[in-house]
Order: structure tokens, then C-alpha cells, then sequence
């Protein structure tokens, strides 16, 4: 808070003037500036905005102190300065007090009253203009402080989902498969969260955690991963773990959304509908959500993609495969929601294709062997 | 004179004036201005020539029966002839501004030739 008080003196009257200098500018800490008239007050109300206070006559030239008072309790840049009316006929009190004035002196007021006066009314302006300054800094530091909150919030997100994509792709990368796969099963598996009525929440969870889906083959021996051909039995099982290990990878992750879909995505995306898959052989409902759709979306990929060993199924053929499965394999609701909007997943497809060849996922193509009609095709 | 007339020259008076008004309360205005002497003669070459003006104009708009300009002078009169402690010039400013109000320019006229005494009163007094 500034000691120096300003003081606009508002009078026609030299000699009235003079006396307010000299009562009020033997304090050292007072500056007066004078005004002859009401329109001169509010031109160095404008130039000047270090005003403090205003002493102001009534009678006057040119813009006598009502109107005066008026312009400025009715102007938003001024409204806050005190008004302390100097008249030398009481009957006015009532009147100006109604307009909106702080105070009024009579004269010949006593130099101590006036001085007093003045003080207070600046203290409390002053003040008010702290309480306002602290509020709008408070006010911005809050914004500033959200602001940087919600960046660093957005940035550990981003660092989680950046994680399940890393990750993801390092299990991919031991498989030999392309990064596509992984973002077509991202995209596909949106897209059936959203078409099964999921929240944008739990849509964009599943979005960034399906590219786990795989995340456990880092745990399978090259001898059963890279294997070009069909794997025997207890390949087979081994292979089957891949399920457990990524779950494993990703357990205990209660704290981050992602992962935690991530986990469920892993462990599930090989149980099947009627009860017969792995590694838990749940059925039905019992089978998170995530979990069904991931396993259309990798089967569908699986299907329509080349690998060493098959061509690509057409759209049409893979589709006759899934519908054997439906009900068996396939959560039925599902399926139909996936079927019933091909075109939008044949779109993912084709915006995600793979430019160079893909090689063989051993999971994969024991998977789809599995899906009825598969095999024989 | 009439309510606000009667509540407006009670409250004009100091609560302390004594009966007996003085021409030229030196003492009081002493004190308001921090007993700075120095700066007598300013105030009073002001007081003057501010009287001087509005005396001139307050005979003029009573010679042309302008009753509501002769009450806006009577309240300039007023003002400055209570910062500079003219009690007496103060107390007859007083009955010509309730003339003024009451349009009774015949009294403002010869109100004006008493205000005139006991401003030249004021002038002997002051500067001695």
C-alpha cells in the first residue's frame, strides 16, 4: 500500500482552494491537485489515476458538484473513489449522501477533522484495492497452478499410454509382426467399445491398453514363437501362457487405468463365449467386456492379413468364418455389432494396412485353426 | 425563513461562536491554517478580490431581479467569509441568501448596503 495520498480539490473559489493546500499539504505525505469545475475534475480523474480522494464543492461553473458527483459514482473507472462533499449549507446532506457521496465536511471545516477525514477514507480505499489486488492475484495464481496441474496430468497420461505402446510394441517386435497390427487392433477395438454402447472413457482405456493384448509373448521361447510351421501340443501350451505372462507383466496396476485394461486384455483375449478357451475357460459375461471385443478384433485382423503361410482371407470369407463362430467363440451381441457395421471396420483395415509382408504368428494361426471352418480353408 | 433556512444558518454556526461576533476571527483561522501568519496576507489578498468579483455580480443580478444568481453568490459569499472568519460579514450573507431563496430582491438590495459596511469593517480590522 502507497503512503502518498492524492487529493483532487474541487472548487471555483481560489481562496477555498488555497486553504485545503495549505491545511492538508502541510502533510507531508498529501498532495493536492486542484479543479476549477466539475468538467475539469473529470479530466484529471482520466489523466490522472493515482486520485486518491475528491473533495468537491456544489456550486460551481460549468458542471456544478451534483452532476459531478453523479458522472463519477456512476462511472465504473471511478466509482471506487471517495467523494467527501465540502458545502457550506447542510440542507444539501440528505441529497448528495443519496447520490452516493462518503462524507460530507461544512465549512469552515477544522483543518484536524479534514485531515481525518481524508485519511480514513483513503485508508479504506486503499484498502479495498488490496483486498481486490490479492483476489486477483490469488485468482490467476489458481488458474496458473490448474493450469500446470492439468499439463502434468495430461503428460503422465500420455506417458502411460506411451508405455502401453512401447510395450506393445516390443512383444510385436519379437514376433516379427508390424506396428499396423497393433494400431488396427487399437482402432478396431474402439471402434466396437463405442458401437457397444462403453462410455468415451472406457473406449479410449481400451484403445490405448488393446496393443497389450500380446504383451506376454516376451515370456515365449524363439523355438515356439518363431516356429514356422503348426505347433505340437505341449507348444501349444506353452504358447497358451502367453496369456498368463502378460497379465503377470501387468498385474498389480491398480493406480493406472491403462495397464489395469491392459492386464485384463492379456489374461482374456483367448477365452472364448461357450467356455472353451484359455487360460481360464470362462464363459459368457464372465468374460470382461475388453476381453470380447479384443478377440474380435485379433481374429478379424488375423483373418484378413497375409502371412507366410496363407494368404489374406477376403473380407467375405473371413466374415463366414466368424460367424461360425458366433455364440461359440464370439460373444453373439458382439458379433452382430461388428458384422452389422463392417464397413467401418473394413475402413480401419484398409487405413492401417501393412506396406511390407508380415511374417507368421504362431498364436495367431492357432487361433484362427481353431475357429471352425478355418482350418479347412 | 423558514425550516431548512433555520436548520441550514444553526448548522453554518460554529458551536463555539460567542454571542458577540467578531469582525475578524484571527485566531481561528490561525489555527486552521497551523498558525503559518506567513500566509495571511495571501488568504486575505484572496478573500478580497473573490469578494470584490462576487459583490459586484450579487449587486448586479439583484439590480436585474435575479433571485436564483444572487442566491448561488450568496452561497460563494458564505463559503469564503466563513473560511477566513468573517463572523459578521458571514451573519449578514446568511439573512441575504434567505432572501435570495425567498426572492425578496427588494430585501437583497438593502441587505447589500449592510453586507458593504461590514465588509469594509472586515477590510480596516484585517489589515492592521
Amino acid at each position: 500500500m502507497s503512503d502518498q495520498v492524492v487529493v483532487l480539490a474541487v472548487d471555483d473559489i481560489e481562496l477555498n482552494l488555497t486553504m485545503i493546500q495549505i491545511m492538508l499539504g502541510s502533510c507531508g505525505d498529501v498532495t493536492v491537485v486542484e479543479a476549477r469545475n466539475g468538467r475539469e475534475a473529470l479530466e484529471v480523474l482520466q489523466q490522472q489515476p493515482d486520485i486518491d480522494i475528491v473533495l468537491l464543492d456544489l456550486e460551481m461553473p460549468v458542471m456544478d458538484g451534483f452532476e459531478t458527483l453523479e458522472r463519477i459514482k456512476s462511472d465504473d473507472r471511478f466509482r471506487e473513489i471517495p467523494v467527501i462533499v465540502v458545502t457550506a449549507d447542510r440542507a444539501e446532506v440528505t441529497k448528495i449522501l443519496a447520490m452516493g457521496a462518503n462524507d460530507f465536511m461544512a465549512k469552515p471545516y477544522d483543518p484536524e477533522e479534514l485531515r481525518l477525514r481524508v485519511m480514513n477514507h483513503v485508508r479504506g480505499k486503499k484498502l479495498n484495492e488490496l483486498v481486490r489486488d490479492m483476489n486477483s492475484f490469488l485468482q490467476s495464481e489458481v488458474s496458473r497452478k490448474t493450469a500446470e496441474l492439468r499439463k502434468a496430468l495430461d503428460f503422465s497420461r500420455k506417458a502411460e499410454f506411451e508405455i502401453t505402446v512401447r510395450l506393445g510394441r516390443a512383444a510385436e517386435f519379437r514376433d516379427s509382426e508390424t506396428g499396423m497390427h497393433i494400431r488396427r487392433i487399437s482402432e478396431l477395438s474402439w471402434e466396437l467399445a463405442v458401437l457397444a454402447g462403453l462410455s468415451g472413457q472406457e473406449c479410449d482405456i481400451l484403445r490405448h491398453a488393446a496393443p497389450l493384448h500380446d504383451v506376454g509373448k516376451i515370456g515365449i521361447p524363439d523355438r515356439v514363437l518363431l516356429k514356422p510351421g503348426k505347433l505340437d501340443a505341449d507348444e501349444f501350451e506353452l504358447m497358451k501362457t502367453h496369456t498368463v505372462i502378460g497379465s503377470d507383466i501387468l498385474s498389480e496396476s491398480g493406480e493406472f487405468p491403462v495397464i489395469k485394461a491392459g492386464q485384463v486384455v492379456a489374461l482374456q483375449h483367448h477365452e472364448k463365449w461357450d467356455g472353451s478357451g484359455y487360460p481360464h475357460g470362462l464363459s459368457g459375461t464372465d468374460i470382461h467386456v475388453y476381453g470380447r471385443i479384443v478377440m474380435i478384433a485379433d481374429i478379424f485382423d488375423a483373418l484378413t492379413s497375409d502371412r507366410p503361410y496363407k494368404k489374406a482371407f477376403s473380407i467375405e470369407k473371413a466374415i463366414d468364418i466368424m460367424i461360425e463362430g458366433r455364440g461359440a467363440f464370439f460373444d453373439p451381441e458382439l458379433l452382430d455389432l461388428f458384422l452389422d457395421n463392417l464397413g467401418v471396420f473394413a475402413g480401419i483395415k484398409q487405413k492401417y494396412r501393412d506396406s511390407g509382408e508380415e511374417e507368421s504368428t504362431g498364436v495367431l494361426w492357432n487361433t484362427v485353426a481353431a475357429v471352425p471352418g478355418a482350418s479347412c480353408s | 425563513m423558514n425550516d431548512q433556512d433555520l436548520y441550514a444558518g444553526a448548522l453554518s454556526e460554529s458551536p463555539v461562536v460567542t454571542v458577540e461576533r467578531v469582525i475578524f476571527d484571527r485566531t481561528a483561522l490561525l489555527d486552521r491554517i497551523g498558525g503559518q501568519a506567513a500566509l495571511l496576507p495571501r488568504l486575505l489578498a484572496l478573500f478580497v478580490s473573490t469578494v470584490d468579483d462576487t459583490l459586484a455580480c450579487l449587486e448586479r443580478s439583484a439590480a436585474a431581479a435575479d433571485a436564483v444568481e444572487a442566491r448561488k453568490l450568496t452561497h460563494t459569499l458564505k463559503g469564503v467569509a466563513a473560511n477566513i472568519g468573517a463572523d459578521r460579514m458571514h451573519a449578514v450573507i446568511l439573512e441575504l441568501e434567505t432572501f435570495a431563496r425567498k426572492g425578496e430582491v427588494a430585501s437583497i438590495v438593502s441587505g447589500l448596503e449592510r453586507l458593504r459596511g461590514e465588509y469594509e469593517l472586515f477590510k480596516s480590522v484585517a489589515h492592521e
